[in-house]
């Protein structure tokens, strides 16, 4: 035929003579016919494999990623039927890809080690297994872990606070708040002591860059960073976010006396700080403190390589203190609470296995002494008072932190809590390289915090 | 009888082969392409919460007439311009001039060449964090190097002055090979006859270049520049790994601007807005260059 091109000479693969449309057709058919093959066969495969795989996603390095391969081998001991698949990612990058997942409804992750910051919204959104149901299963250990995990702190993990009965949409394994950290062996040579207030703040920051070198710092990352350390310094001057947290209230309390205190402790503390730190997330932070760039570091969230001689040579010599006060009438100590716990996303498909592993990660030493030594030994920071108590002698900075946790403050508990601590950490970051003003910042936060209240109903009668 | 009932089966058959060949890839343009391109018009035109669904509205051009109150979107807004049109044209001044060079018989012409396209094939993200290092202001490379040699130093990464042109600096690193080999291709593609003319016409190397090769490469010179200042305006994981758009937002381009303000503030209507800015500024360019490049033909 006209057009048409044949293979095979006189006889083609079925004896008669093979046209490339021919070819082409059969070849289309046949790719199709192979994927088809191929997604079948190993849906045999799968069904044909004992274990269950989960993959539990967690921050990199410290506190998060460690502790877990740290217990995984006792894990895998115990349920030899199930496969953990750790995926770590670094903690600036993590967590508002956690966000992503969830309103993407992923189920790509069994457990996520996530923020207790985004509980809020996770609950608000369903994506969030209620873990009740599991923990009344197995009411030794239900027992066990609420007498022996601080309320506030479980309470980070819960959709209201359990005096309002309140579900647990997580445990923590790790709890955390900001602490005043300082290497002793620096501060012994400067003749100078943690600070009580933030006057003494500023007053050990300036001693301490005498030399020319700046060596305090914190994270002052634009966003979540940023907003996080000026919403502590407006707690410890006695300011808040809003009047008060119920119906008729949530009034916005940036721009008060409080707030201009705050930023005026901010901008005074600026100068002496070491340059990373004004683009610094947790990563940074640790980097520099364990390297020794920093050698004080007045509100920093807890990092459990400072005290690890694998990670650092100062690990004798870092200390810690509770965060300074304001030094007006109503100052008080104010750190923020931190703390990331283990979720179970409802899109899972393996719940059952997913739940064995949140609780062993969360047992201490419940089944087993091996695990909270694991967990402490491998860069853990645990939530279980029992091993604060325990592991201070491997960890000093514990102390600190069991001082620390009952007057730590709490991220906001509603789903807006990221974007509001975005919009401060937007103007404080615009303000400490000099692209605002001080006090046109605190107009700007206090109007965008305002209009988001405004649009999520909290005004309306 | 209709169009379709009146072709013979055979030809019927090669449609419907047709068809069922071509479906997966018009699905899969369907799915990851076209539907949505045309939800994230639709999230721009609405009040758009990740974490408050419930709260989903209509809210008209609000989304980008709030772009305008931004201060943080119109610093990016600068930020991307200054950093395209920057790197583009040191990219293109620098490329011109290796090209120029590479255009000559010489020994190991294909080594070189092969050599020059080596940063072009490395991963954004890989480089990006390699230069993260080297210019970090107080343990990085280059901060030891000048001090061991007792040069001033500065923060780099971290200083309002210095972190735009640092990421410019790694975007030229990357890609000004890419526009040697391109300008090179057009400058061989030149006739021998037509340099041979303006030789035997008494020009100098000089004047040859600029009158007779530059004119007649002028589209292949625009056409690079389009592409490089597309893929620079759209730029993103170059400024994320380096300075993740810090400090401040000195180096927060509108791509990345877009991704904070979408899923750190979880506000998906105007992330969606700005990235539909973005969009218009891209045609908005294409239209001047495919203008230029018409006139130019």
């Amino acid at each position: 035929m006209v057009g048409r091109k044949s293979f095979g000479g006189s006889g083609g693969l079925f004896g008669a003579p093979l046209s490339r449309r021919s070819a082409l057709k059969r070849m289309g058919a046949g790719g199709l016919g192979a994927l088809a093959a191929s997604t079948g066969l190993s849906g045999v495969a799968r069904a044909a494999d004992a274990p269950t795989t989960i993959v539990s996603w967690a921050s990199a390095g410290q506190r998060w990623e460690f502790p877990e391969k740290g217990v995984l081998p006792l894990f895998k001991k115990k349920f030899p039927n199930i496969d953990v698949q750790i995926f770590a990612e670094p903690i600036g990058d993590m967590l508002a890809k956690t966000a992503v997942a969830m309103a993407s409804k992923s189920d790509r992750y069994d457990v996520i080690f996530d923020d207790y910051n985004y509980s809020p919204q996770f609950i608000a959104e369903g994506a969030l297994e209620n873990l009740e149901p599991y923990l009344d299963k197995d009411p030794e250990f239900k027992k066990d872990i609420l007498a022996d995990i601080p309320e506030n702190v479980l309470d980070l993990y819960r959709d209201k606070p359990a005096a309002q009965g309140g579900k647990l949409y997580g445990l923590p394994p790790d709890s955390n708040c900001q602490m005043q950290y300082y290497r002793a062996d620096v501060f012994e040579k400067a003749g100078l002591k943690p600070a009580e207030t933030w006057e003494d703040v500023i007053e050990n920051a300036k001693e301490l860059s005498k030399g020319g070198v700046k060596v305090t710092g914190t994270t002052m990352r634009r966003g979540f960073w940023a907003g996080a350390a000026f919403i502590t310094l407006l707690r410890c001057h006695g300011g808040d976010w809003f009047d008060k947290m119920e119906p008729g209230g949530w009034k916005v309390q940036l721009d008060t006396d409080e707030g201009h205190k705050a930023m005026d402790v901010l901008m005074r503390l600026v100068p002496y700080m070491e340059p990373t730190a004004l683009n610094a997330s947790d990563d940074e932070a640790n980097t520099a403190m364990l390297n020794g760039t920093w050698t004080y570091a007045p509100f920093e969230w807890g990092g459990s390589t400072m005290n690890d001689p694998q990670y650092t040579k100062f690990a004798d010599v870092w200390k810690v203190a509770v965060v300074a006060k304001g030094a007006n009438d109503k100052g008080h100590h104010a750190p923020h609470m931190g703390g990331l716990g283990l979720i179970m996303p409802v899109y899972s498909h393996n719940k059952d296995a997913a739940w064995e592993w949140i609780k062993f990660c969360t047992s201490g030493d419940k089944q087993d002494p091996a695990i909270g030594k694991a967990w402490v030994e491998n860069a853990g920071q645990p939530a279980r008072i029992s091993l604060l108590k325990k592991y201070t002698s491997i960890r000093p900075y514990f102390a600190g932190m069991m001082e620390s946790l009952p007057v730590a403050m709490r991220f906001l508990p509603i789903p807006e809590s990221n974007a509001l601590y975005e919009i401060v950490g937007t103007e404080i970051a615009a303000v400490v390289i000099g692209q605002t003003q001080p006090d046109q910042a605190l107009k700007n936060m206090q109007k965008q915090a305002t209009r988001l209240m405004t649009k999520g109903g909290y005004y309306k009668s | 009888m209709s169009a379709a009932a009146s072709l013979p089966q055979w030809q019927r058959r090669e449609k419907l082969v047709a068809l069922l060949l071509l479906g997966p890839a018009v699905l899969y343009l369907l799915a990851l392409s076209i539907y949505p391109t045309i939800y994230s018009l639709w999230i721009a035109f609405h009040n758009y919460s990740l974490y408050r669904r419930d709260l989903v509205s209509f809210s008209g051009f609000d989304n980008f007439t709030d772009l305008l109150d931004s201060d943080v979107f119109k610093q990016s807004f600068a930020v991307t311009l200054i950093f395209a049109f920057s790197a583009v044209a040191i990219e293109l001044a620098l490329g011109f001039a290796i090209a120029v060079l590479l255009d000559r018989k010489m020994r190991a012409a294909n080594v070189l060449r092969t050599l020059l396209i080596i940063p072009v094939l490395i991963s954004p993200v890989a480089m990006g964090l390699t230069f993260r290092y080297i210019f970090a202001p107080t343990y990085g490379l280059l901060t030891y190097l000048m001090k061991s040699v007792h040069l001033p130093t500065a923060d780099w990464t971290v200083s309002v002055t210095w972190a735009l042109p640092v990421v410019i600096f790694a975007d030229v690193w990357q890609w000004t090979p890419f526009v040697a080999l391109i300008v090179l291709s057009g400058m061989q593609s030149v006739s021998t006859e037509v340099t041979e003319a303006a030789e035997l016409d008494g020009l100098t190397e000089w004047q040859k270049l600029w009158r007779i090769v530059v004119p007649l490469i002028r589209p292949v010179l625009l056409v690079v520049v389009l592409i490089r200042l597309i893929d620079s305006i759209r730029m993103f994981d170059l400024v994320y790994v380096m300075t993740r758009g810090g400090p401040g937002s000195t180096t927060e381009v509108l791509s990345l601007f877009s991704y904070v303000t979408g899923f750190a503030s979880g506000d998906m209507g105007s992330a969606s807005a700005i990235a539909w800015v973005t969009v218009i500024l891209v045609n908005i360019l294409v239209a001047i260059f495919l203008r230029f490049l018409s006139k130019t033909s």
